[in-house]
């Protein structure tokens, strides 16, 4: 039961009320419901998870994937046609006073930390785990959000894309508080049909090589070439083009890659769903392509099960994976004092920015009608030290920008000319965030 | 004018036979274009569009249906068409027949059959009536199949086959555990 997981009586009576109003809201409202959800595998799980609800439900439904909510977006869709429910997620919590003051009727499904801590403002209900005491960065991801509603309706099988979002907001090592939860409940149901040990290259359905090269958790620099990843395959006795790898030829794969990366990297837990595509976090890996190269909708119709959108989502996963690899050979980060930070190009620095974090936070820096567009990423390591990504970026505001965030991933948007003040002062803060040696901090 | 191109175009679109237009159609918005009679550019720009598709949908409709309202410039255009399939009505007509009377049993009602679609490209507003239209490419709509089935012969959607998004009954069954 969900009571289990919320920390109190008051707590999951407040939720209950919340998700009761929504599932009402949704159930009466007779014409369109206008769904806006986030470009990456959180937002798109999510999608996945709405559309498929409403459609059982029997309702018309019109879903935009973007990049980031903005005031622009907000007024944009408040003039569309057919006064509709609107229905925002993995995001809104931040705008909720701009969508109730428009006079919206909305629901926000966000697991951000939100602007107003009320779960109905005006005409907008808005369901967010910070409002019931969970860590919305490590406890419950958007689509998990999403599945807290589509539950209320039995809709069960539906609990495999909140892992497949969770998995792709990182919130999967290991799944805690309500992530933990809807991964029982997706056992109980056998729509998760197993968890088991492996190395990740065996999630993939591509020749083993590929898996290696193409892979970038963990990313590998002395294996991102084909020749590097075919000549160690050779030398361990390993035929590149199998797609799985077992027994005795795993062992000696797993052994060979310590001298490059530590062996919980390699050998993880993989989450085997009822779904074409059998991998969770392959199927995150897709939706996490598909978003950043513009075609989010595919990704959702893989989700979906569509035999031509699983195709070109699994090529698109190549074809991303290979620009990204491209680029991190590329990348040479500046080092100052208690950050590095680098400038890429659009829909990929927040990633790279991850895969590149060592002993310090990364940032990456990508250029925008005059404006700089900065990701920032930390580790689980520095957030126990007490970094706290969101507060540095917040700063942004001080220099005619806005930022936000979690505190081990946070972004920001800065006017172009403040660059270079705006990065010393968040070097600023970052150093004395580290400096309070002793703190434990929980990802938030 | 402009206002009465638009206005035969969805029509047209939600129509599943022809509509009826002015004989003097087409000739008429020639010399709205000739004329300069738009009001804008972004008019004159939108014009051809929307010509274009109408008469596509239009040979469409008559090439597979009933030619009621098809207007002699139309028809010219279909019998060129025919000519170079060398596709005569009356033997499509037979080939239907037996298609039809051989493996298609007849609907006894109707079923309002709704598509998810995801959207190829931007499409200019449209209605059914109930609802306003404004389809943006990556969006993924809820669409009546009698729309769907058009925007997708024009590869305006495309439509997405899950297989397992219709199971109700299936997805709500609690499996035992493990």
């Amino acid at each position: 039961m969900v009571a289990t997981v919320l920390k109190d009586k008051g707590t999951y009576e407040r939720y209950r009320k919340t998700v009761n109003e929504i599932v009402e809201k949704i159930k009466n409202h007779q014409g369109l419901i206008r769904v806006i959800t986030h470009y990456d595998a959180d937002g798109l799980a999510s999608g996945a998870i709405l559309i498929k609800m409403l459609y059982r439900l029997n309702k018309d439904f019109h879903l935009s994937i973007v990049e980031h909510l903005n005031e622009k977006t907000i007024n944009r869709l408040q003039k569309e046609s057919n006064n509709p429910l609107y229905i925002f997620c993995d995001m809104g919590s931040a705008y909720i006073d701009r969508i109730a003051e428009r006079g919206m009727n909305a629901i926000i499904l966000d697991h951000h930390p939100p602007k107003l801590r009320y779960t109905k403002v005006e005409e907008v209900h808005q369901l967010n785990p910070h409002l019931f005491n969970l860590n919305g960065a490590r406890e419950i991801s958007a689509s998990g959000v999403c599945y807290l509603v589509a539950r209320e309706y039995k809709f069960y099988d539906l609990s495999i894309f909140a892992i497949v979002g969770a998995i792709g907001d990182m919130q999967h090592e290991p799944f805690i508080g309500m992530n933990k939860f809807i991964v029982n409940e997706a056992r109980e149901y056998r729509y998760l049909r197993s968890i088991v040990k492996d190395i990740v290259y065996n999630a993939y359905d591509l020749p083993i090589w590929q898996s290696i090269m193409y892979c970038t958790r963990p990313y590998i620099k002395e294996l991102s070439d084909r020749e590097s990843v075919i000549n160690l395959l050779k030398e361990l006795g390993i035929d590149p083009n199998k797609t799985y790898l077992e027994g005795e030829e795993r062992d000696k794969l797993i052994s060979a890659l310590k001298r490059y990366v530590d062996e919980s990297q390699i050998l993880v837990d993989r989450y085997i769903i009822n779904h074409k595509i059998e991998d969770a976090f392959y199927l995150s890996e897709i939706l996490n392509a598909c978003g950043k190269m513009g075609i989010g909708s595919v990704g959702i119709g893989a989700a979906l099960e569509d035999e031509e959108c699983i195709r070109i989502g699994r090529e698109t996963y190549i074809k991303y994976k290979s620009e990204i690899i491209e680029q991190l050979r590329n990348i040479e980060t500046q080092k100052l004092n208690n950050i590095e930070y680098f400038f890429g190009k659009k829909g990929t620095i927040g990633h790279m920015a991850s895969l590149l974090v060592r002993d310090k936070p990364v940032i990456g820096i990508y250029e925008e009608e005059g404006y700089y567009k900065i990701s920032a990423r930390g580790n689980k390591l520095l957030v126990e030290k007490g970094l706290d990504l969101s507060k540095a970026m917040g700063v942004a505001s001080q220099f005619g920008g806005s930022g936000g965030g979690h505190n081990i991933a946070a972004g920001a948007r800065i006017p172009k000319i403040y660059l270079s003040a705006f990065l010393q002062k968040v070097d600023e803060i970052v150093g004395e965030q580290l400096k309070k040696e002793g703190i434990k901090n929980p990802i938030s | 004018m402009y206002d009465k191109i638009v206005n035969a175009f969805f029509n047209e679109l939600k129509n599943d036979k022809l509509i009826k237009l002015p004989e003097s159609f087409y000739d008429d918005v020639r010399r709205y274009i000739w004329n300069k009679e738009y009001g804008s550019e972004r008019e004159y720009r939108r014009i051809p569009y929307y010509i274009r598709e109408l008469r596509k949908l239009r040979l469409y409709k008559a090439f597979y249906g009933s030619r009621e309202n098809l207007l002699e410039e139309e028809r010219e255009i279909l019998e060129v068409i025919e000519r170079f399939e060398d596709i005569s009505p009356l033997k499509r007509e037979e080939e239907e027949d037996k298609v039809e009377k051989s493996e298609i049993p007849k609907p006894i009602n109707t079923q309002r059959h709704i598509d998810i679609v995801r959207v190829l490209t931007k499409f200019p507003e449209f209605t059914d009536g109930d609802r306003v239209y404004n389809l943006d490419k990556n969006d993924i709509v809820s669409l009546d199949r009698r729309i769907s089935k058009i925007l997708e012969k024009y590869k305006i959607v495309k439509r997405i086959k899950g297989e397992s998004y219709e199971n109700e009954k299936k997805d709500k069954e609690v499996l035992p555990l493990l």
